[in-house]
């Protein structure tokens, strides 16, 4: 695709050498039990997986003509290998040096078609195209890349040295992340669910410090990204293209598409020159620039039966905001006029994170206690001054002639509504007990005892003030309260040696209601072949648009305008339930 | 002409009593037989060799019930040799000698304090709490090394299938008290806790890195142990009540590893019921072969091609062995009623061999034999090449045996784990730096 942002830019023609020619090294070299080298000198380990997903939807999508129910929005195949060299005698003694490298290629299934075609359609009947949205397969989902390459080395006692593209993962909550943002996450081709976040989270260039105090119980780790990463490592990156798992009523929206041929004001003047995209992301922004430094300290360590680590991050938020040109709003947003002529552009200021995490056994209940308090300064909100108008579309159907009410187009995203950006300060409260439950061994034949896990998530914008309308997510209306509270729970039990893995992870927004139900099992097949069916279902309470609200043919479309007062996570989700199959071969 | 008396003789079944008399002396030698080293004991000659005596005692009195019902019904064969005690390490003895006074039993809290190096306790089968002190040696003066770094193979064995997969860890464990002084070094590095352990997958790919950090105190506070998921690169800490829960996939608990892996005073209560001469395996040596093709080929100790899948190979040699039979009763939710441990009898040596575990209607669910070997400098050289690397210093001759090969048998669940030793290394001078949290960390990349 190439011409639409960075986050989204074609293959890198390097890496994708670099990643064919290790696919073809298992021809050449017989992969071992992994880690028979462990004890051979200089060894080198070769490892990975061949892993399918087949993913069907449970539910029709009301975006499309046609009954999507039991039809697959996921047929997707990946080759990851992980090599690993070791040497054992250099100047400042054995180092090792390790590259992960993954292949992802998908089929296009009709459901897919039918959405990339929506999103070929335009957008909004404003004639949006040429985003990722209308070139699914590559612009989305198939991928090739060095995922990490770095160096481990230990130059003088108790330093080790982890130099390179990697994961530093910070923090104890599940699910959801408090302390756990030195990364973002690529959420377009699986949500959350995903069992293994490493897979979905986005490393990054950084110098990984840690010193071994035994004498204080614990470590000191310092991380420095120097700033090489590429824009789109850099943040969370969300399906803002109307594929598989684009939010409820926005599938085959592509906010990241062009506007072709402009929107004339009535003197016949462009309002919007031709090709403008709509919405870009712009890593480059004074707020948060991928080019700046970024770095973090941490201790961690054990205070009588307690283990605990202090943490100080300063990075990008995760989650961007939205940044509205001032030439439709109107409205004196941020200061910052979009990169590159968009309408709208995404970015992820920068923000400061302290961190606070304990965790203990405790004997009296046989439980372990966790808890995790997050202060963040500056963490950015998008909000609005006026919930009920829609300050783009009447800016944009003022400006091109149509007589009021200025409801013509539905454009309405959060933050091109005249509020911009506001930060505030928050507080990330978690809190989570494991227990493991013997009786399951009684009840239910369990090999092991059942691990049952409880966690309460609590986000405080501190000097909340209710007027300001801090908007929940971009291109949902619905306000954010002072306290948004979410409760999860897991249930893992196991059978025969673990080869028989059932899971329960349930979720419940208890601010804004709405749940969530994944069970799933696991197979271990022998050393070499595990399968997973997984069903995801979404219990949501309020919707972006009703039934009775949306258009017939198109979510997209004319009148009436939504009530998007009320849609909250949950919400977003809705109507995404699916069935998953995946098999994996590992060597 | 047969004389009255010849007459009488026949009547009264003289004749008879004398065959029964030359067949009784033609016959008794073959069932009272010393059997010779070498000799195969299975289900086909059980029935014949069980009176038989090897050094002098009958086969019978030396086979542990559990070992007759599995050579009955589970295929077990046992080859004999001739029982051979190995020199102790001298620096053990002396270690014994200078602190084993110091060392002081509580029996209102069947708790310990004052241990330093060497043996805890001289075994006195009429002390009450002897069965405690037996356990509180093997506690404390554990063998295998006192720095040990033990890559090995976890083989999951199906009675019915065979050997159903295959995971390598790695045993990281720093001992900090009960160090030799050899050296000038000092015998306890920290006086709270008795050992760190670092314990954790290596492979198949996508376990690799889970593992545990396990700090045991020296105090009866459970343990404080964290767990790897790799899936989220992220350490979990784990309840301390898991000590009784399985290791994850394998067929031992937690309070397994090593046969007894718990502070005895965790249990109810260690009875010493006796001595007794029992077969074991305790001079078994280091013996996996890499590069093998098929996995019969790479772990012979283990007879992976013949049913039950799970059984010691004929390599194993079995010898008489004097032990302490101790009985455990752990506390009530241990998935075991009962526990039977068997420990040598040499007051230098704490070696536990063999354990039981017994449900809770008291029929045997678990047996577990530690197919043990000498690691010194001297016999080094006796183990497949490159499998074991002895200590370079005296300070670690504590390593009076290692476990080439551990069996874990569920005889409920048909299924049984073997430990397999790919490597002993006892030379490694790490300190507790090196075993760590963050150490399970960098593990898990």
């Amino acid at each position: 695709m190439g011409k639409i942002t960075a986050s989204g830019s074609c293959l890198n023609r390097v890496p994708f050498l670099s990643v064919l020619s290790l696919l073809l090294l298992p021809f050449f070299c017989t992969p071992v039990f992994a880690e028979e080298g462990a004890e051979r000198p200089n060894a080198f380990n070769l490892g990975g997986y061949i892993r399918t997903w087949a993913q069907m939807n449970l539910q029709d999508e009301k975006a499309t003509k046609e009954n999507d129910r039991w039809d697959f929005n996921m047929l997707r195949g990946s080759i990851l290998l992980d090599a690993d060299q070791k040497i054992d005698k250099t100047p400042i003694g054995p180092v090792s040096f390790k590259v992960i490298a993954r292949l992802d290629r998908e089929l296009m299934t009709n459901y897919l078609r039918r959405l990339q075609d929506l999103s070929r359609s335009g957008i909004n009947q404003l004639g949006g195209t040429g985003g990722p949205g209308d070139n699914m397969k590559e612009d989305i989902y198939d991928k090739a890349e060095i995922r990490e390459w770095y160096v481990d080395m230990a130059p003088f006692e108790r330093l080790q040295l982890r130099i390179g593209k990697q994961q530093v993962v910070w923090g104890e909550t599940d699910f959801f992340r408090a302390m756990d943002v030195v990364h973002g996450y690529d959420y377009r081709w699986r949500m959350f669910m995903e069992p293994e976040n490493e897979e979905l989270r986005k490393p990054l260039i950084m110098l990984n410090a840690r010193v071994q105090v035994p004498e204080l119980g614990g470590s000191l780790q310092l991380l420095l990204r120097p700033g090489f990463d590429r824009d789109k490592d850099v943040g969370n990156t969300y399906d803002v293209n109307g594929g598989r798992y684009s939010l409820s009523s926005l599938k085959g929206l592509d906010f990241n598409s062009f506007l072709k041929n402009g929107l004339k004001a009535a003197d016949g003047s462009y309002l919007v020159p031709p090709n403008t995209q709509i919405v870009a992301y712009n890593k480059r922004h004074p707020d948060g620039d991928v080019n700046d430094p970024t770095y973090g300290v941490r201790w961690a360590g054990q205070a009588g039966p307690i283990s605990y680590t202090l943490n100080y991050l300063k990075t990008f938020s995760n989650d961007p905001v939205e940044n509205t040109t001032t030439r439709i709003a109107g409205y004196p947003l941020n200061g910052v006029e979009p990169a590159n002529g968009a309408l709208i552009e995404l970015i992820h200021p920068k923000i400061d994170v302290f961190g606070l995490t304990l965790n203990g056994y405790v004997p009296l209940v046989d439980a372990v206690f966790s808890t995790e308090v997050v202060f963040t300064r500056d963490q950015p909100y998008n909000n609005q001054i006026d919930p009920s108008s829609d300050i783009v579309s009447t800016g944009i159907e003022q400006a091109m002639g149509f007589p009021p009410p200025y409801d013509n187009f539905d454009f309405y995203i959060p933050g091109t509504t005249g509020g911009g950006v506001i930060k505030k300060n928050k507080l990330t409260t978690m809190l989570r007990m494991d227990k493991t439950i013997a009786l399951t061994q009684q009840l239910l034949g369990t090999s092991k005892p059942g691990f049952f896990s409880v966690q309460m998530i609590d986000e405080w914008i501190l000097a909340f003030r209710k007027n300001e309308n801090i908007i929940d997510l971009l291109s949902f209306g619905a306000p954010q309260r002072e306290h948004s509270t979410m409760l999860t729970s897991i249930l893992a039990l196991s059978y025969r040696n673990e080869t028989i893995n059932p899971m329960l992870a349930f979720g419940w927004d208890m601010s804004y209601q709405g749940t969530f139900f994944f069970p799933s099992v696991e197979f271990v097949l022998g050393n070499h072949w595990r399968a997973r069916l997984e069903a995801n279902f979404f219990f949501n309470q309020h919707e972006k648009w009703s039934d009775a609200e949306r258009p017939a043919t198109h979510p997209i479309g004319l009148n009436p305008r939504p009530n998007e007062t009320s849609a909250h996570l949950m919400d977003y989700l809705s109507n995404n339930d699916s069935l998953l199959f995946r098999l994996t071969y590992q060597f | 002409m047969l004389s009255k008396t010849t007459l009488w003789a026949r009547k009264s079944g003289i004749p008879l009593l004398a065959g029964m008399a030359l067949c009784v002396m033609t016959h008794v030698p073959a069932l009272a037989a010393e059997l010779p080293p070498g000799t195969i004991i299975n289900k086909a000659n059980l029935d014949k060799v069980m009176n038989d005596t090897f050094q002098g005692k009958t086969i019978k009195s030396m086979l542990l019930p559990s070992q007759e019902y599995q050579i009955r019904n589970w295929a077990l064969q046992m080859k004999l040799r001739k029982t051979y005690l190995h020199p102790q390490s001298k620096g053990f003895i002396a270690a014994t000698k200078k602190y084993q006074k110091d060392v002081k039993f509580d029996p209102k809290t069947r708790e310990v304090t004052g241990y330093k190096a060497g043996m805890p306790f001289e075994i006195d089968p009429a002390d009450k709490y002897a069965g405690d002190k037996v356990i509180w040696n093997y506690y404390y003066a554990h063998q295998g090394g006192r720095t040990q770094h033990v890559p090995h193979s976890w083989l999951l064995v199906n009675a019915d299938t065979g050997l159903e997969r295959r995971q390598d860890w790695l045993w990281l464990r720093l001992y900090m008290k009960g160090r030799l002084e050899n050296g000038g070094a000092k015998p306890v590095l920290d006086e709270t806790i008795v050992s760190k352990t670092l314990f954790f997958v290596t492979a198949p790919y996508d376990l690799r890195g889970i593992g545990l950090f396990t700090i045991r105190y020296d105090s009866p506070k459970l343990e404080d142990s964290w767990v790897y998921v790799k899936s989220v690169r992220r350490t979990r800490r784990l309840s301390g009540g898991a000590w009784v829960d399985p290791v994850d996939g394998l067929d031992s608990l937690y309070d397994e590893i090593w046969l007894i892996n718990a502070r005895p005073s965790w249990y109810t209560s260690w009875k010493l019921l006796g001595k007794k001469t029992i077969f074991v395996v305790a001079n078994s040596k280091m013996d996996w072969v890499k590069g093998a093709t098929t996995p019969e080929q790479e772990f012979p100790l283990v007879d992976l091609k013949n049913w039950p899948h799970w059984n010691p190979s004929t390599v194993n040699e079995w010898e008489p062995r004097e032990v302490w039979e101790v009985e455990g009763v752990p506390p009530s939710y241990h998935p075991h009623a009962r526990k039977m441990v068997y420990a040598h009898t040499d007051p230098n040596d704490p070696t536990v061999y063999i354990s039981e575990g017994y449900d809770k209607e008291n029929k045997l669910w678990k047996y577990i034999q530690y197919m043990l070997g000498p690691l010194d400098k001297t016999n080094a050289g006796q183990h497949r090449a490159g499998n074991v690397i002895p200590s370079t210093s005296d300070d670690e001759a504590q390593s009076l045996s290692i476990t080439p090969m551990g069996v874990y048998i569920d005889f409920k669940r048909r299924h049984a784990s073997h430990h397999y030793c790919r490597l002993w290394d006892v030379s490694a001078t790490f300190g507790p730096d090196k075993v760590t949290l963050g150490a399970l960390e960098a593990a898990g990349k």
